[in-house]
């Protein structure tokens, strides 16, 4: 809030940290929840109703303990995307360069490459995705003064849509709208089409971000040998069959 | 305590990580615990301590709480917590009875408490309330 009132006081002179009003700029660092309010998916394909099925969250109608659980996060694999901006949400930074946008996200201190040098995104050969990576392949544009846009293809499917465990197919396509909704306010969409999966495109969230004030993220990993340590001293016993009714 | 209790109902999202579905929604508060090791650590910090009952028998339970991150911004340090400190846990309690549980907050010998991360807002939580 002050470094917004410094701006405005300073005659429109801008800085990356008084850039809140600047056009086509969404620089800086973004804080939102842990857990996104996400929307409900369109229904299933049967192939993607095979893979939710498959899916052991631990959040949700199907939730199962932390033991029981296949969430590819309880071994620290990396969130991917979509799940990165679905999912531990807390923090993340856009730093804009000539040829692209990066977003450096906080939770495993992991980044995205979002091009915007006019490039299309990549396909193999007879026009098939390309190579799956956890985090994709994006290019971004700007639809308007105040909302970037990012479309992402070629994302692994070990990677989870969202915290239910919903699914996605390699073939799958994201986009992100991001829209300055006021000095301080990023408002993110986030829509998913994957016909293998959905029998229609469908927005997966609609979640307001603000501006953090510190600019700073945090550490905020999931360290392998602990979250062994972790699930078995004290996830596992806690999930065990005991001998007392719940 | 009862405040606690619902804050945590409420808002049990924040956790971030997983569902506590294992563990009871209700807290107990353990006395005369004596701190055995802290773990800070990712994703989740961990207290273990020691409590004796009557007849002098020896319990460990293993309580959860927030990351290092998660914890700092609400005041705790790695040394918050040393091997010997006295200290009560109010905790909520595994189900299956299992001696693990998910913090609510720990009393040190001073009197001075401290909340596990969840009972106190994110920046973001801050922020929105401007």
């Amino acid at each position: 809030m002050l470094l917004a009132l410094s701006c405005a006081a300073c005659g429109g002179a801008s800085t990356p940290e008084t850039s809140a009003t600047s056009r086509r700029d969404i620089s800086g660092v973004w804080a939102g929840p842990p857990l996104p309010t996400l929307q409900e998916p369109a229904p299933f394909t049967p192939a993607g109703q095979a893979r939710y099925d498959a899916n052991k969250p631990t959040w949700g109608p199907k939730a199962v303990g932390l033991a029981e659980s296949n969430d590819p996060l309880i071994t620290c694999d990396p969130l991917g995307f979509p799940r990165s901006i679905l999912y531990e949400t807390r923090g993340f930074e856009f730093i804009h360069t000539p040829m692209r946008t990066i977003q450096l996200l906080q939770y495993q201190r992991a980044w995205r490459e979002i091009w915007t040098d006019g490039r299309p995104l990549p396909t193999a050969a007879g026009g098939q995705p390309p190579d799956p990576r956890w985090y994709g392949y994006s290019i971004g544009r700007w639809e308007d003064d105040a909302t970037f846009v990012v479309e992402t293809a070629g994302t692994d499917e070990r990677g989870w849509v969202d915290y239910f465990g919903r699914p996605h197919s390699a073939a799958a396509h994201f986009e992100e709208r991001y829209r300055r909704a006021g000095p301080e306010m990023l408002e993110v969409t986030v829509t998913v089409t994957d016909p293998d999966t959905y029998t229609r495109p469908y927005v997966a969230m609609k979640q307001m971000f603000v501006r953090a004030d510190t600019q700073e993220l945090e550490e905020q990993l999931c360290v392998p040998s602990e979250a062994i340590e972790y699930f078995r001293t004290i996830a596992a016993p806690a999930a065990a069959v005991g001998d007392r009714a719940p | 305590m009862t405040a606690v209790v619902m804050v945590v109902s409420a808002d049990s999202a924040a956790l971030g990580h997983h569902s506590t579905a294992a563990y009871d929604t209700k807290t107990i508060t353990v006395k005369g615990a004596v701190v055995k090791r802290f773990v800070w650590a990712n994703p989740h910090s961990v207290i273990w301590f020691d409590v004796k009952d009557g007849r002098g028998r020896v319990t460990t339970w293993g309580v959860e709480s927030g990351s290092p991150s998660a914890l700092t911004r609400v005041g705790w340090t790695r040394t918050s917590l040393k091997p010997g400190d006295a200290i009560a846990v109010e905790l909520f309690p595994a189900k299956n009875g299992a001696k693990v549980a998910r913090l609510a907050r720990v009393v040190l010998p001073d009197g001075k408490e401290l909340l596990d991360s969840v009972f106190k807002a994110s920046p973001f939580d801050t922020i929105q309330r401007k």
